[in-house]
């Protein structure tokens, strides 16, 4: 094993163990003592990012919080790969046509680090039963079908470590198998089988829903049932306001809004950030929680310095399970961040895309999908 | 502020009016299109244009030159209308829309508009849109110049004061005129017609502008209806703009598009980086760079170090134009996608040995990125400049090559003028419609060929009478044609 090796291997370790230990155990000393070995480890390896921070005179050991962020749009210009080796995955942005997708490279130990997030993220916002308690149905297709699809890969996670005999992906080569998901919805309507935990990207969701108001059907799923729906509600062929989102979940499904659970997913993150209703029980007010590894700030697009708490800006997230790819990453989503909750939680509201160019992410790739299947 | 998004004559505004809120402190008033409205002010309005007909050319020549010289006026009050509510629609400061509208106005005088008639239908042609007039070329000839009933066009938003243009080009072929106004700047177009009035009622009760949402429930009845009745098309816009109109526009009405085209600047070897650089400092802040007109990049002769002192030079004229005359104001989105494309230039300039020139503020007012870079880098515009070294004037034409099409200007910087006269001709041959020095390129005359076309002379139809001369025999018949009228029919 190299010295890089060993150093990676250690960080991995520690992160992994900090990630997956009690929330309570992270403290403001914590995450700086490990952001600063991340930024460390990470600017040096990263070329373009080393750049630019020589560019800006942004001293070799300056502290985590000054290192400038990488724009998104740099992920579809560079390789932001911290190495050793070569990334085993490269997940990809389901960009636009014309342009480059963003790639976000990892290997078996940024995937180690990721898996972490996902699952103590999961175990806290979604599905917070010590036990399986649901069977989870994806309304997304499975990494087979979308290897590049970061979304896909979380969701598979998900399936294996949280679901219930009988969780599976229900979106494949030929779209998504309506009649199974109608059978399910039926049968757990009916008190056949246990409760639901629906996935998948947002525009998915909008489709099927389209779907039911067409047919006039409505499911009652049983208590304990959840959603969680990933990416925004802008897209090409609707958009769809959020209150209208979650009254159709009540209204079609039975899901009260607490149910229901909106996670911000970027490839370019390797956690994700999710609603608080279902973790607070309660559908207000609803706003995105930062786990205790992640930060999330909010800053002025002209200077790109932090605005103050309600006051809307970019958002900018440090993520420290971005073990091999930039942890600093500046967005083109518009927020606010919100006061601090109890032990420092960061929590913030996303108001769309600044730079509103059509759909993003994950939910054009879905509409797509629908499209094929005539939705 | 309540303002006017549509003009119709007098006569023609017993409708419908809606009210909508365009930004967060302006409402807009116009007059609720639908289809069957659309389809009968089409007809009024192409009917009225037998009211032109009977116009001559030089009553028209002298409205429009009328009405340019009222918006040069300081105290018009349709450009003092103008002024208070374009920068608050666009973004664009208030010095740059005065600008836009004397620059715009100021080639629209009676030089130009008599120059574009002559230039693109010859010096008889002018006079054959009043009758029809001898052909100097060909004796017992004589031509009559007829324009379209009515022209139709859809505008784009990227230049303040500009939408006139096609009016004046729709007048100057005694064609009625109408409208539909971009939706994200619909006020100056009504502004614009609401002189004519003033000046001309007759002239201007064959015009009309209109303005409606996209993506109504009836968005297509509404399109079909605007098109259908058109004797001509003039489109501005993007792409995909330009793809939807061609397939939507009847086939034999003819079509010039403005689309998307580019311009770039050349700093050949020799020239001094302190001659050229306020030139080019105007050239990307006049319309903040959103005109097809505007430089995306500086090619310089030489290496990466030459091209370092064209761009130092070039910031700091940016910094001073910029205090002169402000920027737009950037919406959240213009900055956030400023600022993404800033980083990502820093690191590609970093690692290439170039640099990122900003302003001293750090703020996103102007940038110039010096490095090394394949083709022509476009531009996320608002002042935002490449200048790439290059070895000679071959490595330039060499990487235009790709680009035959899109290519709009060139601001040209040459010592040598042989060089000059060479460079042009390949330029040309490339797909270059205008050639100037820095400085200029903001501001071309009417009689510029706009995108490499004659934009009035593409809608003109000819009619010639041509009379056989006394004792001109026909060659088959072997006597003269005439003798034959009347037999056997």
């Amino acid at each position: 094993m190299t010295a890089s090796d060993a150093l990676l291997d250690a960080l991995a370790t520690d992160l992994c163990a900090a990630i997956e230990g009690p929330a309570d155990a992270w403290s403001p000393a914590r995450f700086d003592h490990l952001a600063d070995r991340l930024a460390a480890f990470q600017r040096s390896r990263i070329t373009p990012w080393q750049a630019l921070l020589r560019a800006r005179n942004i001293a070799d050991n300056a502290p985590w919080y000054a290192i400038l962020p990488v724009p998104t749009l740099a992920f579809r210009r560079f390789l932001m790969w911290a190495g050793p080796g070569s990334p085993s995955h490269i997940f990809q942005t389901s960009g636009t046509s014309g342009h480059t997708p963003g790639r976000a490279p990892m290997g078996a130990h940024g995937l180690r680090v990721m898996a972490a997030s996902i699952r103590a993220n999961a175990r806290r916002m979604l599905l917070v039963e010590d036990a399986p308690a649901t069977r989870i149905l994806v309304l997304a297709p499975p990494p087979a079908l979308a290897p590049t699809m970061i979304m896909a890969h979380g969701m598979a996670q998900l399936v294996d470590e949280h679901g219930l005999p009988g969780s599976r992906f229900l979106v494949g080569q030929q779209g998504l198998d309506r009649a199974a998901l109608m059978g399910e919805l039926a049968a757990a309507s009916q008190g056949q089988g246990p409760p639901l935990t629906l996935i998948g990207a947002s525009f998915g969701f909008v489709h099927l829903l389209d779907g039911l108001a067409e047919a006039g059907v409505c499911f009652e799923l049983p208590e304990g049932s959840r959603l969680m729906h990933a990416g925004g509600f802008k897209g090409r062929s609707r958009t769809v306001a959020e209150d209208d989102l979650l009254k159709a979940f009540h209204e079609r499904l039975g899901l009260p809004a607490h149910r229901c659970v909106n996670l911000l997913g970027m490839t370019e993150l390797a956690s994700q950030l999710y609603d608080n209703v279902l973790r607070d029980g309660s559908a207000e007010p609803r706003f995105k929680v930062c786990p205790p590894w992640v930060r999330t700030e909010v800053v002025d697009p002209a200077t790109l310095d932090p605005v103050p708490v309600a006051t809307r800006g970019l958002l900018r997230h440090t993520d420290l399970a971005n073990l091999t790819h930039p942890f600093r990453i500046q967005t083109d989503d518009l927020g606010e961040r919100l006061p601090d909750g109890p032990g420092g939680e960061v929590r913030f509201r996303v108001h769309g895309r600044a730079t509103a160019d059509g759909s993003r992410g994950c939910s054009l790739t879905a509409e797509g999908w629908a499209e094929g299947t005539g939705g | 502020m309540r303002v006017a998004g549509s003009w119709l004559p007098p006569d023609l505004r017993g409708g419908p009016t809606e009210v909508v809120r365009l930004t967060d402190n302006i409402e807009l008033e116009r007059a609720r299109v639908e289809p069957s409205r659309l389809v009968t002010l089409s007809r009024t309005l192409r009917e009225r244009a037998q009211t032109l007909r009977r116009r001559p050319i030089a009553e028209l020549v002298e409205v429009l030159d009328a009405a340019a010289a009222a918006w040069l006026d300081p105290s018009d009050p349709n450009r003092q209308r103008a002024l208070e509510v374009l920068p608050a629609i666009t973004g664009f400061s208030p010095e740059m829309v005065a600008l836009s509208i004397d620059l715009e106005m100021r080639s629209s005088r009676a030089d130009d508009l008599w120059g574009v008639l002559r230039s693109e239908l010859g010096p008889a042609g002018v006079g054959a849109l009043d009758a029809f007039v001898p052909c100097p070329h060909r004796p017992g000839r004589r031509i009559r110049a007829l324009g379209p009933r009515l022209t139709g066009a859809v505008f784009s938003s990227n230049i303040p004061a500009l939408p006139h243009l096609s009016v004046m080009r729709a007048l100057l072929l005694k064609s009625a005129f109408l409208g539909r106004s971009a939706s994200a700047e619909p006020a100056f177009l009504p502004l614009y017609l609401d002189t004519l009035h003033r000046l001309d009622p007759e002239v201007a009760a064959c015009c009309a502008a209109l303005s409606w949402d996209r993506g109504r429930a009836d968005q297509d009845g509404l399109e079909k209806a605007f098109l259908n009745d058109l004797d001509a098309f003039v489109g501005w816009g993007g792409r995909d703009a330009e793809r939807q109109y061609r397939s939507a526009v009847p086939g034999a009405v003819p079509v010039v598009f403005h689309g998307h085209r580019v311009g770039f600047a050349w700093v050949g070897a020799g020239v001094s980086p302190a001659a050229v650089s306020d030139g080019l400092a105007r050239d990307l802040c006049i319309f903040d760079q959103h005109a097809c007109l505007s430089p995306h990049v500086v090619f310089v002769e030489g290496d990466l170090g030459r091209a370092q002192q064209v761009g130092l030079a070039l910031a700091r004229s940016l910094d001073v134009l910029t205090a002169e005359l402000p920027p737009r104001r950037a919406s959240m989105g213009r900055l956030a996608a400023l600022a993404q494309h800033r980083m990502v230039a820093e690191m590609d300039a970093a690692m290439s040995g170039g640099a990122v020139l900003r302003p001293e503020d750090g703020g996103p007012w102007w940038t110039v990125v010096v490095r090394p870079a394949e083709g022509l880098p476009a531009s996320p515009l608002d002042r935002w400049v490449t200048v790439v070294p290059l070895k000679d004037a071959a490595a330039l034409l060499g990487r235009l090559r790709p680009l035959h099409g899109l290519l709009q200007n060139a601001a040209l910087a040459v010592k040598e003028a042989i060089e000059a006269d060479a460079l042009r001709e390949e330029l040309a041959l490339l797909g270059v419609s205008r050639m100037c020095p820095p400085g200029a390129m903001a501001t071309p005359s009417m009689v510029w060929h706009h995108d490499g076309k004659a934009c009035v002379g593409a809608f003109v139809r000819w009619a010639d009478v041509e009379s056989v001369a006394p004792g001109e025999v026909c060659p088959l018949l072997d006597r003269p044609p005439w003798s034959t009228r009347g037999e056997g029919t």
